[in-house]
């Protein structure tokens, strides 16, 4: 009766272990494939390809720009499209993703170079994007920038 | 003719506990399938205004410098990305606000929006805040998106993010 009982023991905290790895791995998993959506982000930019940024951003998708101004999806497409918007690279510096189930937050720091207007710049940025897994996979929601003016 | 009459009332009983059963049953079920559907209508408008509530108290809890409070709003995980682009955890920002050189007048929101995604929301709107650091008085208009995530019963606020709107940059969207 008594090995019984270790045995069964065993077996429910190896079965738990197993669960909370398997968790664990999932949340990983998770967490990779945002970060990987967040390098395509960063190359649907570099190459103005408002297709490929078309399926990386939910139709709620709100970003609210490191000069304040607060744009849409389609708003945000828009100026990626503007001819006058020539971005040359496109990298995040550090980038940290925390899952939450079905969402997820990605803090980092991105790095770009381009022309705008004319004007060459090189602009480095704090974020924040929110990730929701709907039917169509993940999807960017919100996305906030500020310009990093400490040292 | 005993044995038929204890028949017959064995199968009325039978009957008539299937009856009961079956009336339980799809009383249990139609309960269960009004309040599925009275919680997916209703669910979204109130949890968009329970988070409305919520970036209300955080306001209040800043003007009183009540970390208490503040400590309930924000999951452990929290972080926030300050106007001038540095990161804060948790700790950092309780700590920001228990600063006695931080003195915060009045906090509000001007325009507030939520977005329910099931378990995580996320509001965007425009804060405004009278307050003095470090001896200097401050009136800023920011932009922020917060991101909250559902904890049980109540929701708490894991992501915070402000941007200043420059004063020249009248319309609030």
């Amino acid at each position: 009766m008594k090995k019984l009982l270790i045995a069964a023991t065993a077996f429910l905290a190896i079965t738990a272990l197993s669960a909370l790895a398997f968790a664990q791995s999932a949340t990983s998993d998770e967490g990779g494939r945002i970060l990987g959506l967040e390098k395509a982000w960063n190359k649907a930019i570099e190459v103005k390809d408002t297709k490929a940024l078309d399926q990386l951003l939910g139709s709620t998708f709100v970003a609210v720009e490191s000069n304040g101004a607060q744009s849409n999806k389609s708003e945000f497409l828009a100026s990626i499209k503007d001819p006058s918007y020539q971005p040359s690279q496109a990298v995040n510096e550090e980038m940290n993703v925390q899952v939450y189930g079905n969402s997820a937050v990605v803090v980092g720091i991105f790095r770009i170079k381009g022309v705008e207007k004319g004007k060459s710049y090189v602009r480095r940025e704090r974020f924040i994007d929110t990730w929701i897994k709907q039917n169509q996979g993940w999807q960017c929601v919100a996305s906030a920038a500020t310009s990093i003016t400490t040292k | 003719m005993c044995r038929q009459r204890r028949h017959i009332d064995h199968h009325k009983m039978n009957t008539s506990r299937k009856s009961v059963f079956f009336a339980f049953t799809a009383a249990c079920f139609m309960a269960l399938l009004t309040s599925v559907f009275a919680l997916a209508q209703s669910s979204p408008k109130d949890d968009a205004g329970r988070i409305i509530a919520l970036e209300h108290a955080w306001n209040r809890a800043i003007e009183t410098k009540d970390t208490k409070a503040l400590d309930q709003l924000l999951a452990p995980s929290f972080v926030a990305v300050e106007t001038d682009g540095s990161l804060t955890g948790k700790g950092e920002f309780l700590a920001s606000i228990k600063d006695p050189s931080y003195q915060p007048a009045e906090a509000f929101y001007e325009d507030i929006h939520a977005e329910i995604y099931g378990d995580t929301a996320v509001t965007v709107g425009v804060f405004r805040i009278r307050e003095t650091r470090k001896g200097k008085r401050i009136t800023e208009r920011q932009r922020f998106i917060d991101t909250w995530i559902r904890k049980g019963q109540t929701w708490q606020c894991v992501a915070s993010q402000v941007v200043i709107i420059p004063a020249k940059q009248l319309s609030p969207t």
